[in-house]
């Protein structure tokens, strides 16, 4: 197959990635190699293939609503590459209603 | 209105944050308004190697709902990522459900002009709240991630509202419903009740769905009122002028109270949903399903019923009483102290709620106990005191905390009822005034309230005013008759 | 090797109980070692040696010497949160990041009296099978520095063989622990899954996940196992329940034990000396006394890209959360988008930025259905094959990986060719079932061969019964008792 360059770029934009220079050609042949090379699974016959039984009995699946202690702010916050007031700071976002 | 020739169809999304002492999937307190980014943990701050592990009150919190909407909860059901890039949300996706939720196909009843209405309920699921961002004015955006990961139930209804007046009372409903069960303390305000819209138009009495266009921000019951009916007007303007709706999203500008349309993406939003593979399928069973049953109370439509039949209140008085789950509790426990429904309904709706919009407080911590205030009507019933002495004791009960034999007793309130002496003031009056008495038994009867009134007076407002009309009506009418 | 350098855990445990040596010495000698040689091997990304040194100490004074661990240097993969040290996953989007909570199996080694030396080289968040895509440094496989130490714990298995440690945690999502400990000569074990706690591993790919230990004896994986395995609160897919005995069994012989191998071995594209040295341990263990039963092995064809489709569709939503707000590496912008697509353009190597694109594709719209939804099915279609072989067999037998260890630069141009020396680990991962490499051979070029078994699920004592029986009669040790010949 063949992967478009609006193809890649709407996979860049969803996953929020920039890739740049050379290397990007590279990528977009490489990932074309790999998309074709992972859809021969869609030959396999699945049709006798019953749903995965459910990890349930795994272990108690919930826990109590109990609480426990927090996270030290300072600590928290001195990880982050920018923070102010006590808070993470991002450049100004715009609500597009996404959420 | 243009929105006449168009039937609207509505269907909400309504987000509620679960009344659970820790959030969804860690143990970080699920509480509001703590000091930004101090009710946080590896878990919801989304920190590298950390997992989620779901709180089982959330759930029996939804199975709760489910219940009491008439859905069926699925036995097995699965939690799912939704991807999207947002600064409030740690992860960069949400833990929701997605073609595996946890309650669906139920429906909620609503009265519209003295019919019943349902509304049916697509699915109930659950899901984490992201954080919050405060935007600075012209600066960066700042993120606090206390809200993080507080359980969120999502209730999705069909599409089966079609009036801003029905929205609003499937919503007040809801909220109803929701506080009734203590899983939600329902203010949209402070956004632990969150109503999004879906909506389109068509001519009246087609059947096919129009474009569909949605409303968010939407932080009270009015705006969710208003912001329907601008955008019924604005879709009714925009096929009037021969124009096609096309999928927007609006927001609800609370300050200008408009709504604001954001610009159509090219793309259409692609959350890429797949299993969470961090949680196990999540199994409900009938021994849970069974033990949450068993928490439900009484809800607000039955209790309301019930004060009709049991107590004949009037159909006003027992929606305002079992309106709210606190004070119907209140007032049943009143009714339970002073043996009196119709007395204890007049007294809960007049002196208690008053107070209370006052005091700007839940009813739980009005200062006085319905038992205290059952023996107040008590006092009252058997005419110890007045009802107007009723209504001064039960203020300074309202702010001394006191019981109410003890604020009649130091206020000197206690009624005369004994007979001896209320004939003899009877009699004071009486030949104080004459006249008056040639008047009454010259057939102006009405004068009767006058002498009470006088006998009144003359005891310090303490004279039982009963007692002294039967007195009055006894002496002047013996008189008379001895008289002729 | 350095005299205190070269015991196994029941060797140093025995050592302690003499009072011959400490805690501290054992750890010093482990830190001089690694200061000498790690300039040439590229292990470690990062060692504690005053942490280290002040553990022992405590542990010393404690009276801790009757803990399963005490006094036993561990290596941690550096994709396993530590507390205070540094945790990068090996990329650049994480440098310098300092977890704020212990993994539950570093937490349960500590518990248990190991003392953790330092955390070890991977491919960037465990997506490699050579450790070359490592953001910061190259590890080299100690029998033959040209040679890659495989991956993508390659540093745990490197550091195992050369020495410097007895033990070493790694992570196994598609064959990490197994196809390395195979290329560096030492054993490397992956439980069922949901075995030992992920809480703290930093996820590559949820459902396939599992941390385990690295050691160059299955005795030592067996002891390692005991401790960081079992239910953990924090991880609700951990398996409910203590976990078994994983030494009951171990010494009780190849005797007995039903062995599946697959048919179709002998066609399967592979080294020669891997080849040869497969078939001697199946005739030889077939002479201690196991059933030798050939089977049609589920997946062999389909493995590969089913995992590749499932894994890269996990790590594509894990490795969302690092976009620079809360930790790590951000490449400031003016904008929150541009902001966000440098600093992961940026930050991720090009391995994890094809696996994101590939796993954001697979998702995306239109694409599920064929890709991931198929995955899913396959998935089940091979798990479902393999819980009707171990209906009637113990163990499946096969080689780990078909080569030995490849040149460093060899095929890091050629991601396929990459994805395929995982051939006949990444079944495992798919079905979640307890898979173990030992080493058997050394290869022409004097480079180990490893060979797999794979158990049913929750049978991990078989496992290892199964895997010290190949150990003795391989006999791997005795004949190669100097182990890595390069350093020098
Ligand atoms: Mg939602
Ligand atoms: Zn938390």
């Amino acid at each position: 197959m063949d992967l478009t360059e609006s193809e890649l770029r709407h996979l860049e934009q969803l996953a929020r990635v920039k890739l740049t220079g050379a290397s990007r050609e590279k990528l977009r042949g490489q990932l074309a190699r790999i998309i074709d090379f992972v859809a021969k699974l869609q030959e396999v016959d699945t049709a006798a293939s019953e749903p995965l039984p459910p990890a349930g009995d795994r272990g108690p699946q919930t826990r109590p609503d109990v609480t426990q202690p927090c996270l030290d702010r300072d600590e928290v916050l001195s990880e982050s590459p920018a923070s102010e007031g006590g808070m993470f700071t991002v450049p100004p976002v715009i609500d597009t209603g996404e959420r | 209105m243009k929105g006449n020739r168009y039937e609207p169809v509505i269907g909400l999304e309504v987000h509620a944050q679960l009344l659970t002492r820790s959030k969804i999937f860690c143990g970080c307190p699920a509480t509001y308004g703590a000091e930004p980014n101090t009710m946080v943990c590896p878990v919801c701050l989304g920190l590298p190697g950390a997992l989620p592990v779901l709180n089982r009150e959330a759930v029996s919190m939804a199975v709760k709902m489910a219940l009491v909407t008439n859905c069926r909860i699925a036995p097995r059901s699965a939690f799912a990522r939704k991807n999207y890039f947002y600064p409030d949300c740690p992860k960069n996706y949400q833990i929701s459900m997605y073609d595996r939720p946890l309650c669906g196909d139920g429906y909620i009843e609503i009265g519209v002009n003295g019919e019943t209405r349902r509304i049916g309920i697509e699915r109930i699921h659950l899901e984490d709240d992201a954080g919050k961002l405060v935007h600075d004015p012209g600066g960066a955006s700042r993120i606090d991630f206390n809200r993080c990961g507080i359980p969120l139930v999502e209730i999705v209804t069909r599409p089966d509202i079609r009036s801003s007046a029905e929205a609003g009372m499937f919503l007040v409903r809801l909220r109803q419903i929701m506080r009734y069960l203590g899983v939600c303390n329902g203010n949209m305000e402070q956004g632990s009740l969150r109503c999004d819209v879906n909506i389109s138009l068509r001519p009246a009495g087609s059947t096919e769905l129009g474009t569909k266009t949605e409303i968010k921000n939407l932080n009270s019951f009015k705006a969710v009122e208003m912001g329907i009916r601008y955008e019924i007007e604005r879709q009714a303007e925009v096929i009037e002028g021969g124009g096609a709706v096309s999928q927007v999203t609006n927001l609800w500008d609370e300050a200008g109270r408009r709504l604001v349309t954001m610009r159509s993406k090219e793309h259409a939003h692609d959350y890429r949903y797949f299993p969470e593979p961090d949680l196990p399928t999540l199994m409900v069973d009938d021994a849970w399903i069974e033990e949450v049953r068993r928490t439900i109370p009484e809800l607000p439509i039955e209790r309301e019923q019930r004060f009709r039949e049991a107590y004949g209140l009037p159909a006003y008085d027992a929606g305002v009483l079992s309106a709210e789950r606190g004070i119907a509790d209140y007032f049943e426990a009143v009714v339970a102290a002073a043996n009196d429904p119709k007395a204890s309904a007049k007294w809960v709706m007049r002196e208690v709620l008053g107070e209370l919009k006052g005091l700007d407080a839940g009813i739980e911590e009005f200062p006085v106990a319905p038992d205290r205030l059952g023996e107040l009507i008590r006092l009252v019933g058997s005419g110890v005191i007045s009802g107007s002495a009723g209504s001064e004791v039960f203020a300074v009960m309202v702010r001394s905390g006191q019981a109410a034999p003890a604020v009649v007793r130091r206020l000197g309130l206690t009624q005369i009822s004994d007979e001896a002496a209320l004939q003899e003031l009877v009699e004071l009056v009486l030949s104080d005034h004459p006249e008056e008495v040639e008047r009454y038994r010259a057939g102006k009867t009405q004068l009767l309230g006058y002498f009470v009134g006088q006998v009144m007076k003359r005891s310090g407002g303490k004279a039982n005013p009963n007692k002294t009309g039967e007195i009055l009506r006894r002496v002047l009418g013996s008189d008379h008759h001895a008289g002729q | 090797m350095d005299e205190l350098t070269g015991y196994s855990i029941e060797g140093l445990r025995a050592l302690y109980r003499r009072n011959e040596v400490s805690p501290r010495e054992v750890v010093h000698a482990c830190i001089e070692h690694i200061e000498t040689h790690d300039r040439t091997i590229g292990a470690f990304l990062e060692t504690v040696p005053e942490r280290a040194m002040r553990r022992a100490t405590e542990l010393e004074r404690s009276g801790y010497a009757d803990r399963p661990l005490f006094g036993v240097p561990v290596a941690v993969k550096d994709n396993i949160c530590t507390r205070g040290i540094p945790t990068t996953a090996a990329s650049r989007i994480l440098d310098g990041y300092h977890p704020p909570y212990d993994a539950t199996a570093v937490a349960r080694l500590e518990e248990a009296g190991a003392v953790i030396i330092g955390k070890t080289n991977l491919d960037e968040f465990a997506m490699g099978s050579s450790t070359e895509n490592s953001a910061f440094r190259v590890t080299a496989n100690p029998w033959n520095t040209r040679y890659a130490p495989g991956g993508s714990s390659g540093g745990s298995a490197a550091a195992v063989a050369a020495g410097m440690v007895p033990v070493a945690l790694g992570s196994d999502t598609g064959g990490s622990i197994r196809q390395p400990a195979a290329f560096c000569g030492v054993a490397g074990l992956k439980g069922t899954y949901g075995r030992v706690s992920r809480y703290g591993l930093i996820a590559f790919a949820s459902s396939l996940d599992q941390i385990g230990p690295i050691a160059r004896e299955v005795k030592d994986c067996a002891a390692v196992m005991q401790v960081i395995a079992g239910h953990d609160p924090r991880d609700a897919t951990s398996i409910a329940g203590p976990p078994p005995d994983f030494s009951g069994e171990i010494e009780s012989g190849a005797r007995g034990l039903r062995i599946a191998i697959p048919a179709a071995l002998g066609t399967w594209e592979m080294d020669d000396a891997v080849r040869r040295s497969t078939e001697r341990i199946i005739r030889e263990v077939r002479t201690a006394g196991a059933e030798m039963h050939e089977i049609e092995l589920p997946g062999m064809e389909t493995s590969i890209a089913c995992y590749y489709i499932l894994a890269t569709a996990e790590a594509s939503s894990n490795l969302a959360r690092y976009d620079g707000v809360r930790y790590g590496f951000r490449a400031p912008a003016g904008t929150l988008i541009d902001q966000y697509e440098r600093t992961r353009g940026e930050g991720f190597g090009e391995e994890v930025k094809r696996r994101i694109l590939l796993g954001t594709y697979v998702l995306s719209a239109g694409y599920y259905d064929a890709y991931y939804a198929k995955a899913q099915q396959v998935r089940a279609v091979i798990t479902d094959g393999y819980r009707r072989i171990f209906e009637k067999h113990d163990l499946v037998l096969l080689p780990a990986s078909p080569t030995p260890a490849f040149r460093l630069g060899e095929r890091i141009a050629d991601p396929i060719a990459m994805y395929l020396s995982d051939i006949f680990t990444t079944p495992a991962n798919i079905a979640g079932l307890p898979a173990i490499s030992v080493p058997v051979d050394c290869c022409p070029d004097g480079l180990p061969i490893g060979l797999q078994l794979i158990a049913g699920a929750g049978r991990e004592a078989t496992l290892l019964r199964g895997a010290r029986a190949v150990e003795v009669i391989a006999g791997f040790r005795e004949r190669y008792p100097a182990g890595p010949y390069s350093i020098s």
